[in-house]
């Protein structure tokens, strides 16, 4: 799997780049600002970008747009970005529903290495991606309302796993589970959240998190810009 | 007066005709002049318009010699005949000042005089009163006596004298005419307000004195210039102008009284304060009052706002004022009124105490918006340094923390690693994303980044995320406001939320944002137990004194198991 990282530390480019060279990926350009990585992506078309959303010159949204106009311009490259702050309403701008994976981690990720190598390769393969911590604020966030309540806490686990990207294989992995368990689990949660139906995949988290988000489909009004 | 009765014999006994009641009108007119002349001279020695007036009148006086038997007298009157018009030009395009304003004004009367000079004096080098029979040119009737002959012939010379006096010359005066009829209209347009409502009168006289000349000149209708009724109306114009010129003198001396009444007027309190009743007295509404500071070494105004007084080259004077040799107050104002220095220095020794009282406020106020002012910009700086350190933290500690923690990764994976070894940089990876997790949260609290980069209602939104209640926002204003503003609004919204979530026991929270009426209102409402106070607790404090600092006001509502309600009103521009 070919991989572009762009991210304005030297030394992080370097560590990030080692370890995912370590995992078996192809790391075929390292850049330092959103100009160089428009040009490695229209050159090189690899199958995840990596990127930092502080880049120069301004370090505030370089990255998030850079990222926006890679997915708008190449659906088929992933692209991972990677927050130094958890900013869980601009995740959540960034999940869209256009094709090609997505993910939003925070930075300090990359050091639980499994689950990072994880979760770029499902990026890369056209999955998602999404901080744990973000979930974790949704659904806590959703704590107090009705419909969350009545779920059981293992279906509230399997609900944020779900809502990060993983598939039911790997929440069986990770929940030492059956699959069959799993697949019961996430049915009752879609019925139990009167949620339609959806396949695995990017649509499944995409659904979640809509439902997770504030204001979601709730008919709670939040005026955005 | 001896002069009058002999100017007047002139006229009434020469051989040129002038009927009694003519003689006695010009010579009548002339010394009214004369008199109103050195009223005005005495009353205002500033002003020329006294020394025109008086030289308007001498000049009626001597013209009318013209009509007498002697060569000398005729002479002297006939150069002199056009001359008073000249001077009446001059005192009304000069009036109330007395002074030619404009270049344009000073060129055209300079060559007004030198025309209505130059024409009679050349009709006099070519004039031979014996050349003609029956009445001549220059008015003479030989069927009355012998014409008085010119002292200044050079050589007599019909033709000449006909184009100086007949066809030429009455083209140029109606250009004049015409000209001065346009530079009064002009000044009128641009006169400030106290010169118009003085000059009004005199402006109006002047410009039916000019049409009538115009029209006589003209076209010549020869039924109305030589009836009765232009003589009279002629007459009654010239005794207008005058009698206008001295009213405006006499309103002068009515301005004075009026600083009389402003003394009584101060003693109450006046409605527009000293700089009202000062405006008033003055009779000038652009009249400004500038206070002097001196431990400011500068002049405000009654707002305490800085003023800058203007410079010498604006249309606007200054008159500064003292009290016990210290400056204390600058009167910015019409320059006309410097032409009678002694109304404004007595209008102000009049408003001293009420301007030395009013002084003190002005002073007050110019310290209470300089504190303001410092404390904005102690706050603002004191934001600009939170969003510098969070940045900081965020780029600098944070990115190194994390690179460390993969370079002790990839030793971990060192398989010819000792396993005690291995375990301890487990261990120390672990304290690292403990340690970055709480650098963070620290740098969040200090400045969250997503205000500065997405503005507040997106912070309101991760505020609302992160919090374990229930929050709703309401409303949020769209698009961006200046930075300060947000910050001030994000943290009364963060305040009320902490106080529900830590002291309430508040079941949900309520954030509403909204720009009203340039304020930035927000508003947090939980349903919790009640009973917080701006004053007992700090946090409430210090926030108080940050939307105070912004000129803005923070209320709190919290009646015993009433639920809390903070409410921040933050000014903001539209």
């Amino acid at each position: 799997m070919r991989v572009v990282i762009a991210d304005d530390s030297v030394l992080l480019r370097e560590g990030l780049s080692r370890v995912l060279a370590d995992a078996g990926f192809d790391v075929v350009a390292q850049v330092g600002d959103a100009d160089a990585l428009h040009e490695a992506v229209d050159r090189l078309a690899p199958d995840v970008a990596i990127v930092d959303v502080r880049m120069p010159p301004t370090h505030t949204d370089e990255g998030t747009r850079a990222a926006q106009e890679i997915r708008a311009k190449h659906p088929g490259v992933g692209v991972l970005v990677l927050s130094q702050v958890l900013d869980s309403p601009r995740a959540l701008r960034l999940v869209s529903e256009k094709r090609g994976g997505f993910g939003y981690l925070l930075k300090d990720r990359v050091l639980d290495v499994d689950d990072f190598v994880d979760a770029v390769r499902r990026v890369g393969r056209g999955g998602s991606a999404i901080d744990a911590d973000v979930v974790a604020e949704l659904v806590a966030r959703e704590k107090a309302r009705d419909p969350l309540d009545a779920l059981t806490p293992r279906e509230r686990d399997v609900l944020a796993l779900i809502a990060v990207g993983h598939s039911n294989q790997a929440i069986s992995t990770k929940l030492y589970l059956s699959p069959k368990t799993v697949e019961t689990h996430v049915n009752r949660i879609f019925q139990k959240l009167k949620l339609a139906p959806t396949p695995e995949g990017h649509r499944r988290v995409l659904a979640v998190l809509a439902y997770l988000r504030p204001g979601g489909d709730r008919g709670i009004s939040v005026t955005n810009p | 007066m001896a002069l009058g009765v002999l100017s007047y014999s002139a006229g009434v006994n020469g051989a040129i005709p002038q009927t009694a009641p003519e003689a006695a009108l010009a010579v009548a007119l002339g010394w009214l002049y004369v008199g109103a002349g050195l009223l005005a001279w005495w009353k205002r020695p500033q002003s020329r318009t006294g020394l025109l007036m008086t030289l308007f009148g001498l000049t009626i006086v001597f013209r009318n010699f013209v009509f007498d038997d002697s060569s000398l007298g005729f002479t002297v009157g006939f150069l002199l005949s056009l001359v008073p018009l000249a001077i009446l030009a001059h005192l009304i395009l000069g009036y109330p000042a007395g002074h030619l304003a404009g270049r344009l004004e000073r060129w055209y009367m300079g060559a007004t005089y030198t025309l209505v000079l130059a024409f009679p004096l050349a009709a006099l080098l070519f004039y031979e009163p014996s050349l003609y029979d029956e009445r001549t040119p220059l008015g003479c009737d030989p069927s009355r006596g012998e014409c008085p002959a010119s002292l200044l012939l050079v050589e007599g010379n019909a033709t000449a004298v006909e184009l100086a006096r007949g066809s030429l010359d009455t083209l140029v005066y109606l250009a004049l005419a015409v000209t001065f009829v346009v530079l009064l209209a002009r000044r009128l347009v641009r006169a400030t307000p106290r010169t118009r409502r003085m000059a009004a009168p005199v402006f109006a006289i002047a410009l039916v004195l000019a049409v009538d000349v115009i029209a006589t000149t003209a076209l010549n209708v020869r039924a109305y210039t030589e009836s009765q009724l232009h003589t009279v109306f002629r007459a009654l114009l010239q005794f207008a102008i005058p009698i206008a010129l001295l009213a405006g003198v006499l309103r002068e001396r009515l301005a004075h009284a009026a600083v009389g009444d402003l003394v009584l007027e101060l003693e109450g309190k006046p409605p527009h304060g000293v700089h009202g009743a000062l405006a008033r007295a003055l009779g000038d509404p652009t009249l400004r009052v500038a206070f002097w500071l001196p431990e400011r070494v500068a002049y405000v105004d009654a707002a305490g706002e800085p003023v800058s007084l203007p410079a010498d080259t604006s249309d606007q004077a200054v008159t500064a004022l003292e009290s016990d040799g210290e400056p204390l107050a600058a009167l910015i104002h019409d320059p006309i009124l410097l032409e009678d220095p002694g109304l404004v220095a007595a209008a102000g020794a009049a408003a001293k105490l009420a301007l030395e009282n009013e002084r003190l406020h002005a002073q007050l106020r110019a310290q209470l918006v300089e504190v303001r002012r410092s404390r904005a910009r102690i706050v603002a700086t004191a934001d600009a340094e939170r969003r510098r350190i969070e940045r900081d933290l965020h780029d600098g500690a944070q990115q190194r923390l994390v690179a460390l923690g993969l370079t002790l990764k990839l030793v971990e994976q060192n398989r010819a690693l000792d396993p005690e070894a291995a375990r301890l940089l487990a261990t120390a990876v672990q304290e690292l994303q403990a340690a970055i997790h709480e650098l963070r949260e620290l740098a969040r609290g200090v400045h969250p980044a997503i205000l500065t980069e997405e503005g507040l209602g997106a912070a309101l939104e991760s505020l609302a995320s992160r919090t374990p209640l229930p929050v709703t926002i309401t409303a949020a204003p769209p698009g961006r406001l200046a930075p300060d503003v947000e910050a001030a609004a994000y943290f009364v919204a963060c305040e009320g939320v902490t106080n529900a979530v830590r002291y309430s026991h508040a079941s949900a929270v309520t954030i509403r944002a909204e720009r009203d009426n340039g304020r930035l209102v927000v508003e947090v409402a939980d349903d919790g137990v009640g009973g917080a106070q701006v004053a007992s607790g700090s946090g409430l404090r210090g926030l108080a004194d940050r939307v105070e600092a912004h000129g803005g006001r923070l209320s709190v509502e919290s009646p015993p198991e009433g639920g809390t309600r903070l409410v921040g009103e933050i000014p903001c521009a539209s």
